[in-house]
C-alpha cells in the first residue's frame, strides 16, 4: 500500500492555495499547509478558493510567519500520521522525540518576535482559526505576565487603565494579599 | 531609534483566549490581571469564566499545605502557601482541632476530647459537623479519609456536594482493625468492617491514607503492613509487605501511580525514588523502582543534610514533599523542579491542599 499512500501525497502536495495579504501579496502554499487553518479548511470545503483566498486582516509581513509556521506543523502532522501504524516500532519513536523536540525549538525561536508582532500573530490566528498557533501565542503572553503588577502589563501591551482610581482602590482593598 | 511599535488592541476572544492560560498554581496572578483595565475585569466577572478556566487546566493546581501547629496550649491547623507569589490563606479558627485529611476541595479535622469530625471547605467556607463513629470515645489510634461521593465525577467543582468519609482505627491491644464509612446524603455511619492483624505487632499508628479507584490504602507503622479499604464492597483487607523497608532510609508515602495501581515514594541512598508492586516470574509480589532522581542535584547538600524524608505526596499534581533537616522543598515529578517552601518544622503532617482560585472567591480567605 506504500505505492498508493505517497501517490495520495503528491495529490495533496499537488493542489496548491493563493492566500492574498491585506497590503495584496500573494502565497502560494499547499493545501496540507494552508488547512490547518480552519477558516481556510471551511472555504475549501465549499469551494470558495478560486482565484485565491483574501486574507483583509493579515499583512503580508505577518502572513508570511504565520505560512512559516504552518508548514512546519502540517509536516509534523503529516509525520503523526504516517508513524501511527508503526507505533511500537521503536526506531520510529525515537524519530519522532526528534522530530518533536526540533519542532519545540522551532517554536521557541517563532516566538522570539517583538510584543507587537506577537499581538499581530495572535489576532491572524484567532481570524484565520490556527489553534496551535493561537495557544503558543497565547500561552507566551500568559507566561509573560506572571508576576508582574497591573501597571507592568499595561505598559507592556499598551493597555489603557480606565478604572476609576476608587475602583481600582477598592479592588485592592478586597483583593489585598495578592499585593503583599 | 524610534519607539517600538505599541501592541495593536486584541478581539475579545483573543483577550479570553490569553486569560485562560494564566497559571492556576498562582492565583495572584489572576487578581492582579483582574485589575489591569475594565475589559479584562469584566472576563473575569463573566459567571462562565471559571467554569472555562477549570475545564481549560482540568487538573487543580495545587496551592499549599495544611499542617497542624500549636498556638500555646491549643493546637491549630495553619496553611503554608507553596506558590510563588502571595496567596489566599484559608484561615481555620477553631481550636483543638486535627487536620487529618484534605481531599476534593475538603478538609477533615477531627477534635479527639469531643469525638467529633469536621468538613471544612475552605473556598466556600462551609464546615458540617459529625460525630466519630466511636462515639463516646475510644483510646485507639485512627485515621480518616474524605472524597468526593459523585460517581465518575473530574473533581474540578464538587467542592459542594456529598462527601464520604472512610473512618479506620486500630486496636493493637487484640490486633483489629475496623472500618466505617460515612455518607453525606444519608448522614449515616454504615457498621464496622474489620480485619484480625497479627498481635504484638507494632502496629498502633496509621498513615494518611491515599485514594486509588475505588480503594483506599493506609500504611501501618511498622512499615511492612499495608491496610486497604474497599469502598465499593465496604471491606478491609491487609497487604503485608516485610521486605518494604529496604526501599527506604527513612519514611514511605504512599503514592496512586497512572496505571491505577498502588505505589510508594521513599528516599534510598540520597535519590527520590518512585516505586511500582509488580509480581514476578514466581508470582511474588515485590516493588520495582520506575523512577530515581538524585537529590544532590535537586537541593543544596549543605541544607540536604543527613536524612531527608518524603513527608506527603499530592495526589493529582503530581508534587512530592521532602524534608530535610534544615528545609522543606516540593518536587515536581513532571519537571523534576525542586522548591523551598517552608521551614523543616512546618513539615510533620502534610496535607495538601488543591484547587482552582479564580477571582470574586473570596467567601473564606483574607
Amino acid at each position: 500500500m506504500a505505492s498508493a499512500g505517497s501517490g495520495d501525497e503528491k495529490a495533496a502536495a499537488a493542489a496548491m492555495i493563493t492566500l492574498i495579504s491585506s497590503d495584496n501579496e500573494k502565497f502560494e502554499v499547499t493545501e496540507a499547509t494552508a488547512t490547518l487553518s480552519q477558516t481556510i479548511r471551511h472555504m475549501i470545503e465549499d469551494g470558495c478558493t478560486d482565484g485565491g483566498v483574501p486574507l483583509p486582516n493579515v499583512t503580508s509581513k505577518i502572513l508570511a510567519r504565520v505560512i512559516e509556521y504552518c508548514k512546519k506543523h502540517a509536516t509534523a502532522a503529516a509525520g503523526e500520521e504516517g508513524s501511527s501504524s508503526s507505533f511500537s516500532d521503536a526506531a520510529f519513536l525515537e524519530v519522532d522525540r526528534a522530530f518533536l523536540e526540533e519542532l519545540e525549538e522551532f517554536d521557541d525561536a517563532f516566538l522570539e518576535v517583538d510584543r507587537a508582532t506577537l499581538f499581530d500573530l495572535i489576532l491572524a490566528a484567532n481570524y484565520l482559526d490556527i489553534k496551535g498557533l493561537l495557544n503558543l501565542t497565547c500561552q507566551k503572553v500568559a507566561d509573560s505576565v506572571k508576576g508582574k503588577t497591573p501597571e507592568q502589563i499595561r505598559e507592556m501591551y499598551n493597555i489603557v487603565n480606565d478604572l476609576t482610581p476608587e475602583e481600582e482602590a477598592e479592588i485592592r482593598r478586597e483583593t489585598q494579599w495578592a499585593f503583599e | 531609534m524610534a519607539p517600538p511599535r505599541p501592541p495593536p488592541e486584541l478581539v475579545d476572544d483573543a483577550v479570553a483566549e490569553i486569560l485562560l492560560r494564566l497559571p492556576p498554581d498562582e492565583p495572584a496572578c489572576l487578581v492582579r490581571a483582574s485589575l489591569v483595565c475594565k475589559r479584562w475585569r469584566r472576563f473575569f466577572a463573566d459567571p462562565a469564566f471559571p467554569r472555562r478556566y477549570r475545564e481549560f487546566h482540568r487538573t487543580p493546581p495545587l496551592l499549599g499545605f495544611l499542617h497542624n501547629s500549636h498556638r500555646g496550649r491549643h493546637n491549630l491547623p495553619r496553611f503554608v502557601p507553596t506558590t510563588a507569589l502571595p496567596c489566599p490563606k484559608p484561615e481555620f479558627d477553631y481550636l483543638d482541632w486535627w487536620a487529618m485529611d484534605c481531599r476534593h476541595g475538603r478538609v477533615l479535622l477531627h477534635e479527639y476530647y469531643k469525638n467529633s469530625l469536621l468538613v471544612w471547605d475552605p473556598i466556600i467556607g462551609r464546615r458540617r459537623r459529625l460525630r466519630d463513629p466511636r462515639f463516646p470515645h475510644s483510646p485507639f489510634d485512627y485515621s480518616a479519609v474524605v472524597l468526593c461521593a459523585i460517581d465518575g465525577c473530574n473533581h474540578l467543582d464538587c467542592h459542594d456536594g456529598p462527601f464520604h468519609i472512610v473512618f479506620v482505627d486500630v486496636n493493637e491491644f487484640i490486633g483489629l482493625t475496623r472500618a466505617w464509612v460515612y455518607s453525606s446524603e444519608a448522614a449515616t455511619w454504615s457498621k464496622p468492617t474489620s480485619v484480625q492483624l497479627c498481635k504484638g505487632n507494632d502496629d498502633s499508628h496509621l498513615g494518611r491514607g491515599v485514594l486509588i479507584g475505588d480503594q483506599i490504602y493506609f500504611m501501618l507503622q511498622s512499615n511492612v503492613r499495608i491496610l486497604k479499604y474497599d469502598l465499593g464492597n465496604h471491606c478491609l483487607s491487609v497487604i503485608n509487605s516485610q521486605d518494604l523497608g529496604l526501599y527506604s532510609d527513612s519514611g514511605i508515602v504512599l503514592m496512586p501511580i497512572a496505571d491505577g495501581s498502588l505505589g510508594i515514594i521513599s528516599v534510598k541512598d540520597s535519590s527520590l525514588c518512585l516505586w511500582s508492586r509488580i509480581v514476578n516470574l514466581n508470582g511474588v509480589a515485590e516493588w520495582v523502582r520506575f523512577r530515581a532522581i538524585e537529590l544532590q542535584e535537586l537541593i543544596p547538600i549543605d541544607i540536604l543534610g543527613n536524612g531527608p524524608e518524603v513527608v506527603g505526596f499530592a495526589e493529582g499534581a503530581g508534587i512530592v514533599f521532602v524534608r530535610t533537616d534544615f528545609a522543606a522543598f516540593t518536587i515536581e515529578l513532571k519537571s523534576g523542579r525542586a522548591r523551598k517552601v517552608g521551614k523543616s518544622e512546618d513539615f510533620f503532617d502534610v496535607l495538601p491542599f488543591m484547587s482552582f482560585y479564580t477571582p470574586g472567591m473570596v467567601v473564606a480567605f483574607y
